[in-house]
């Protein structure tokens, strides 16, 4: 895989307000997103991070999803949010930081339009895979 | 047998604006009148992963004890502040271990499909969300 192809998001502390916050917006009721006390009683570190929480990590980023767009010289008007799917393994708490990185896996072109499939998958401190995120982009003509 | 259905409340500018803070999304398409009728757009357009957010809203509504193993979204068409949007569960059955295997579908109230999607659910809210190791150690 060429090195520009692949992107390093900066290594991110989940911090329990911003947890708060997006599930907030989001409507969000469980309390194990909002309390830590509710959280620690049910056997998690910390408050648990939603399930479209890891988005926050792309773009709350000194090293964000733009950056990596002006790398593959992306425009993000120019682009639409195909697909995203997640597959969870581990979960993600306040007080994790979490290393992430996004490889463009394939580009395929189909009727003027240019897809780009990329995987993201982050890590925990302890080096342990919490998810693995798979994203399509489609650059319109 | 019905559906389960979850319908978000009418989605409005500031909806966007919250969304766009909390998740560090600044694109103005999403946000700015302006800069989404320059990329032909009639509306601020919402994020994708705001729909997707709202559709994770809805599993908990339906599954309040669950916890997400898979998670997938197709975008289909575009949502805009103004719109209504309906979540509906299309299929869904339960595995041996009782999880739950579903199709879910975003569509607008005025019948536009938004988005298609499939999740995988353990259904007794287990602590982690471990799948099999030998799954895991296929993607290293």
């Amino acid at each position: 895989m060429k090195e520009e192809m692949t992107h390093h998001y900066k290594p991110f502390e989940i911090e329990r307000g911003k947890i708060k916050t997006f599930a907030k917006v989001l409507g969000l009721k469980n309390s194990i997103y909002y309390s830590q006390e509710e959280a620690q009683r049910q056997g998690y570190r910390d408050v648990v991070a939603p399930p479209t929480f890891p988005t926050v990590i792309e773009y709350t980023n000194d090293r964000d999803l733009y950056q990596f767009f002006d790398r593959l010289q992306l425009h993000p008007e120019k682009v639409l949010h195909g697909e995203q799917s997640y597959e969870y393994y581990e979960e993600i708490c306040a007080g994790d930081t979490i290393s992430a990185k996004v490889t463009v896996e394939r580009i395929e072109e189909k009727r003027s339009m240019t897809f780009y499939y990329l995987k993201t998958m982050y890590r925990n401190q302890f080096n342990e895979l919490t998810v693995i995120c798979m994203t399509t982009l489609i650059k319109m003509p | 047998m019905s559906h389960k259905q979850y319908k978000v409340n009418l989605i409005q500018p500031i909806d966007l604006v919250q969304y766009a803070g909390a998740s560090g999304d600044f694109n103005p398409v999403h946000t700015i009148p302006d800069a989404a009728r320059k990329s032909g757009h009639p509306q601020p357009i919402a994020h994708g992963m705001y729909v997707m957010g709202l559709v994770s809203k809805a599993l908990e509504e339906w599954y309040p004890k669950g916890k997400l193993l898979t998670f997938e979204v197709r975008f289909l068409s575009p949502t805009y502040s103004g719109e209504e949007l309906i979540v509906t569960e299309t299929m869904v059955t339960k595995t041996e271990s009782d999880d739950f295997h579903g199709s879910i579908e975003v569509t607008s109230t005025h019948q536009q499909v938004k988005l298609k999607g499939t999740f995988e659910l353990r259904g007794r809210g287990s602590l982690c969300t471990k799948r099999l190791e030998q799954n895991k150690m296929k993607e290293f």
